[in-house]
């Protein structure tokens, strides 16, 4: 049996506001999910309803097999780190960790092991007697991870922890919280806007849009087979070039260029002869040397590669090549695709064509 | 002796929040002293005896109550201080009620609440005295390793 199952979940505020739709998800046992999308997509919402801080319009929520859709919050066991940490500043990170379960009234000594095994883990254990602003970011939302550790929960949940960290910070507590998962094996709903922090950490991606699961899978899955386009201009960065083309018997044209089709995609798009598709191309999936005229514009290096933007005739392009290149403002190079890389989308559904 | 490490342990990172209430308790009871003196006693009024005795129970709760934030962090030489102020306490009850009856300024029912709350006053003080030297003193030997446990105890 799944860990926790939400069938059909919905949410409409007061004003009629409709913020999630018909959400389906089955998270197993010990699994990492991670709901990202853009701003307002209703995956907070979700969150906050699986938490008990939202009331559930419709649908229903199973946690272990039990209904706690209507249940109060403080009965779900339920453990929710928040963005901005929520630590009380007036108490010591001891004093911090500890209060949900002095709340519980549990024994004082197990409080006091519960506390350090969790530090010791978190590596907290020289801060325990500091107060929260005498601590960095990183270190504040570790307090805010153990305050969640020591409760023992069914589930945690965790709303875009590491938005206040800076970009290295960042980087080190993603790395820090992955680990956690794989000691500590428990299961987890992570809510992010940032698609890297999804695809490096989740076992599962739920990718939202508007109040809509998009596409529910692995990260290879949402990066290499994206069921439709906005995952496939949301997954990724620099994001897909989506370009409209038109589908002929063995070849595909635009105004731009023409790229001849082998005999597996002649069958794929066989339906769209004589139609328009969008083509998905990623940036690093096209090649130097290619037929496909590319007027340079501008170059981003990033050590390891280089990201060149430019010109196919009027359309506008990406490409990554895994080398650093001087191409300078109006360098014209050949490029051609990676035809076992490229992806076509239905443009009336928006939906991969399979 | 504390039966396991976590009861020990605990204490570097909780205050001794027991012995800081019973300080504060001592000074409440001495505040209830502190009050019926004045209230009872008519003859006080216009001396400079009544100057000198506000200023010194001021100063006298003030010392407990500091001394009672001290021991909450378990600062053994403090509790030295609240025991010199609980045998203080006990002395006062053989100067000031005591000679005042004697002089006949107050009644002998006045006398013994003032007495009585300044034995529980002094009883309070004694006992947070006891309890800071011993967590206190506690708490020292364990940082200084002198206290053991197995270490299948320990976190």
């Amino acid at each position: 049996m799944p860990k926790v199952e939400m069938q059909g979940l919905k949410k409409i505020y007061d004003n009629g506001v409709e913020a999630v739709h018909d959400f389906n998800l089955e998270i197993e046992e010990g699994e990492f999910v991670v709901l990202v999308g853009p701003s307002g997509c209703g995956k907070t919402t979700t969150l906050r309803m699986v938490a008990g801080l939202e009331d559930i319009t419709s649908g229903r929520l199973i946690i272990d097999e039990k209904d706690v859709t209507t249940m109060p919050p403080k009965d779900r066991d339920i453990a929710f780190v928040f963005q901005n940490y929520a630590l009380y500043q007036h108490m010591t990170v001891y004093q911090n960790m500890a209060f949900s379960l002095v709340l519980r009234r549990e024994n004082s000594n197990l409080i006091h092991k519960k506390v350090l095994a969790a530090a010791e883990i978190l590596g907290l254990t020289s801060h325990l007697n500091k107060k929260p602003k005498q601590l960095s970011g990183g270190e504040r939302q570790r307090v805010a991870i153990g305050r969640a550790i020591v409760r023992d929960p069914k589930l945690f949940l965790f709303d875009e922890p590491l938005s206040n960290l800076d970009a290295k910070l960042r980087n080190a507590m993603r790395r820090e919280l992955l680990l956690l998962h794989q000691k500590l094996q428990v299961t987890i709903i992570y809510v992010t806007h940032d698609q890297l922090e999804a695809l490096t950490l989740a076992d599962k991606i739920v990718c939202m849009s508007m109040g809509h699961v998009q596409q529910i899978g692995s990260p290879l899955e949402l990066y290499y087979r994206p069921s439709n386009l906005f995952v496939a201009s949301f997954i990724g960065l620099p994001p897909m070039n989506l370009f409209d083309v038109e589908v002929k018997p063995d070849r595909i044209s635009s105004p731009h260029f023409e790229v001849p089709l082998d005999e597996e995609r002649r069958r794929l798009l066989r339906d769209y002869v004589g139609k328009k598709v969008v083509l998905g191309v990623r940036p690093e999936d096209i090649y130097e040397h290619g037929e496909i005229a590319f007027r340079v514009t501008n170059n981003e290096n990033l050590g390891q590669s280089t990201l060149v933007h430019g010109f196919a005739r009027d359309q506008k392009l990406v490409c990554k090549f895994r080398r650093w290149t001087n191409y300078r403002p109006g360098d014209v190079i050949k490029i051609g695709f990676n035809m076992n890389r490229i992806h076509f989308f239905d443009k009336e559904t928006t939906k991969a064509i399979r | 002796m504390p039966r396991n490490w976590a009861s020990i342990d605990k204490m570097k990172y909780k205050k001794d929040s027991f012995a800081f209430a019973l300080a504060v308790l001592g000074l409440l009871a001495n505040l209830v002293y502190f009050f019926l003196l004045y209230k009872n006693n008519h003859n006080f009024f216009y001396s400079y005896l009544m100057g000198i005795s506000v200023i010194y129970n001021l100063v006298f709760m003030l010392v407990v109550f500091l001394s009672a934030e001290e021991v909450k962090a378990y600062h053994r030489n403090f509790s030295y201080v609240l025991f010199a102020l609980s045998l203080i306490q006990f002395a006062r009850i053989f100067i000031y009620p005591r000679l005042a009856l004697e002089a006949g300024v107050i009644s002998e029912g006045i006398n013994k609440s003032l007495v009585i709350w300044l034995i529980i006053s002094g009883i309070f003080l004694l006992l947070a005295s006891v309890r800071s030297f011993w967590s206190s003193t506690l708490l020292k030997r364990y940082l200084e390793g002198k206290i053991k446990f197995p270490p299948a105890d320990e976190v």
